[in-house]
This record gives structure tokens, sequence and C-alpha cells, in this order.
């Protein structure tokens, strides 16, 4: 009867999975959590507030490019192959190429994250940041706007900033006309009829202005104009590409603790299931950015 | 490192092929949302794009996360995230979205 017992399967308490990959899957639903009540709320306030006249900023009014989105998008999906890979490798006892595979993916973490500064420093020159972007010109707003433009048009008529001399003509031109304009009007001249909103357009204006940003496309002339929503924009930007590059550093650190392993030849196949719950970590960092992409660069 | 597991293989995996196919599929939906973008517009171009963006994740999450062959184990976790997660959006959609335009 004992014998008979003994030969029986063992049955275990508890989930039909390992405690690592329980604790990985629990921490990635309250993630899960975390980036809808972020996404949730952007696209909330986005469906809500704009309106015809006062529409939310495309990419082009928020001095986004598309192909650099699409490009962080690649990015993220080759490391995001590189990482299963690695595990696939650790899988056939190939230690070496994990490490090789894991390398890679660190490098295109870090290709994503170098991609994302030069996107943010673009962002701070434009003056595209939370509180700082200029959306309707009445009031005391057009004087602060005002006084704002002249001391951009200064800067560059004075030689500080590195524009062309065609583009610092144009603006010399405006700074002496800027007296005589109401805030509305100088932003027509700066941004073009093209950009200007319905909101922002002086009564009687024409509807073929071509603005000096338009007329010069030079990168080094920061002048600020109107983006209705512009702040909002900026918030919800800042706030979920910032959580998103966070939790991409997160994952580069762990990446470098595995590198780092393998370089003192402390890494092997025992380290399948930490290479395995990295990989689904890094897999949601690339399946938030997979939504980020389309949802800011887009639509 | 390694944990004991009552049954089932805790490392089953997809091979290196189903890899590479998923990883040139997520390639080709990222160049199709780029065109589309391009070619489409208004809500269209955002329908099909999001769509697209849905397909990339399930496959992000079917293959690379190993989901295929976790889900009898796992779904009891993500089922209620996701259900709660299109709820608390609905939730809030007619005190901004409705409540706006009137």
């Amino acid at each position: 009867m004992e014998h008979a017992v003994s030969d029986e399967k063992q049955a275990h308490m508890g989930l039909p999975l390992p405690n690592g990959k329980l604790a990985m899957w629990l921490f990635l639903v309250t993630e899960i959590m975390f980036f809808t009540a972020l996404i949730g709320t952007y696209l909330l306030i986005r469906m809500g507030m704009p309106t015809q006249s006062q529409p939310w900023p495309g990419p082009k009014d928020v001095h986004l490019v598309e192909a650099i989105g699409a490009f962080n998008t690649f990015v993220l999906i080759c490391s995001s192959l590189t990482v299963v890979l690695a595990h696939w490798s650790l899988h056939t006892n190939d230690v070496r190429k994990a490490t090789m595979y894991m390398g890679i993916t660190l490098a295109l973490g870090c290709v994503f994250l170098v991609v994302k500064a030069f996107e943010y420093k673009s962002k701070i020159d434009h003056q595209i940041l939370p509180g700082r972007v200029f959306e309707k010109l009445d009031g005391p707003t057009g004087y602060r706007f005002y006084r704002t433009v002249e001391e951009q048009l200064k800067h560059i008529v004075e030689g500080h900033a590195h524009a062309s001399e065609k583009a610092r003509e144009a603006c010399r031109k405006l700074l002496d006309e800027l007296p005589r304009l109401s805030p509305k009007e100088i932003n027509l001249r700066i941004a073009g009829s093209k950009k200007v909103k319905e909101c922002d357009m002086p009564s009687g204006a024409s509807k073929e202005v071509t603005g000096i940003l338009e007329e010069f496309h030079d990168e080094d002339l920061h002048l600020s104009h109107s983006i209705p929503f512009g702040n909002m924009w900026a918030s919800c930007y800042f706030a979920m590409t910032g959580f998103h590059a966070l939790h991409v550093l997160g994952g580069l650190v762990v990446f470098g603790v595995i590198l780092i392993m393998a370089w003192m030849g402390k890494f092997g196949v025992q380290h399948l299931n930490l290479v395995e719950y990295t990989g689904l970590y890094w897999h949601f960092v690339d399946i938030v950015w997979i939504f980020l992409f389309p949802l800011l660069y887009l639509v | 490192m390694s944990e004991p597991h009552a049954n089932g293989d805790a490392h089953a995996a997809p091979d290196f092929q189903t890899y590479i196919y998923v990883f040139l599929a997520l390639a080709i939906c990222t160049i199709l949302s780029f065109a589309v973008y391009g070619v489409l517009e208004g809500m269209a171009a955002a329908g099909i794009i999001m769509i697209v963006a849905v397909i990339k994740a399930a496959l992000v999450i079917w293959i690379f996360m190993h989901v295929k062959f976790d889900w009898p184990r796992i779904y009891f976790l993500i089922v209620p995230v996701l259900i709660l997660g299109v709820m608390m959006m609905f939730v809030l959609l007619p005190d901004i979205v409705i409540a706006w335009h009137q």
C-alpha cells in the first residue's frame, strides 16, 4: 500500500507557475493599469477639449518628426527580437550567443534613449514645455507673448542666434513694425496662415500670409507662436514618454547587470529564468511604445 | 535560480524561425501604419493605424512574451486588468467628452 502511494505523482500547492514569473506578471499588470491611466487620460483630454477652430496640435505644430518616431519603434522592435533570441540561445545552452544578444539589446535601448534625448532637446529649444506655450493671445497672455517675441527678435537681430542673413533681415523688419501690430497679427507674421488656427486669426487678415518660420525653415530660428492646447499637449507628451523612458532606463540597468555578470564569468544557463523575466518586462516596455507611437505621432 | 513547478513546461517557447517571422510581421506593420498615415486622413487613417497597433501588441504578447504557452496559467491575472482598464476609460467618457461639448 505504501509503495503504491509513493509512485503517484506528487501534487504541489499553488499555481503551476514559477514564483518569479508569477511575481513578474503581477508587476506587469500593475504597470498595465499605470499606463492605461496615462494613455486613457490623454485620449479623453484629446477627444474632449478640442474644437474645429481650436484643434489638438498636430505633429508639425509641436516639432515632432514622424520618421524619428517610426525609427524608434523599429529600434524597440529589434530589441524585443534580440531579447527573445538571448532567451532562446540560453535555452539551447549557448551562453556566448545569449550574452551577445543581451549586449545588442542594451545598445538598442541606448539608441532609443539618445533619439528621445534629441527629441526632448528640440522641445526645449522651441519652448514646447508645460506652461511655456502661448495658447490664446487675448488679454495678459497677448502682452506676455508680445514681450517674449520682442526679446527673441532682438536676440536674433543682434546676431546671438545662428540665423541666416535673410532671416535676420525679416526679423529686423518685424521688430520695427512690432509696436503697430496686435499679438494675433504678430503670431500670423511668425507662423503664417497655414499654421495659425482659426481662433488665432486676426479679423480681416489675409488667408495667404507666409510666416517667417515657414519662409526660412531655419532650425535655429526660435520664435514663439501660438499653439492651441500646446501646454496640455506638452504635459501629456512629457508624462507619457517620460515615464516610458524611465522604464527603458530601468530595463537597461538590468541588462547592464547581466552583462557585468557575464563579464565576470558568472552568467550561465542557470539564469534562464532571469533572462525570461527581464524579457517579459522589456516586451511590455515595447508594447507601451507600440501604442504611444501612433497616438502621439500619427493619429 | 531555477524554481520548481508543479506541472507544465514553464520554459515552453517558440523556435528561432517563429521569432524571425514575428519580427518581420512587426516591421511590416510599422511600415504599413506609416504608409497609411501618408496616404489616408481622418478617422479612417486613425482606425487602421490603431488596429495595426493592436495587432503588433498582440503578436508581441502572444509570441515574444510566451502567453501562447502560459495563457491557461496567467489568464486570471490579465483578463481582470484589461476589463478594468477599458472600464476606467468608459466611466470617464461621459464626464469629460460628452459634458464638454454640451
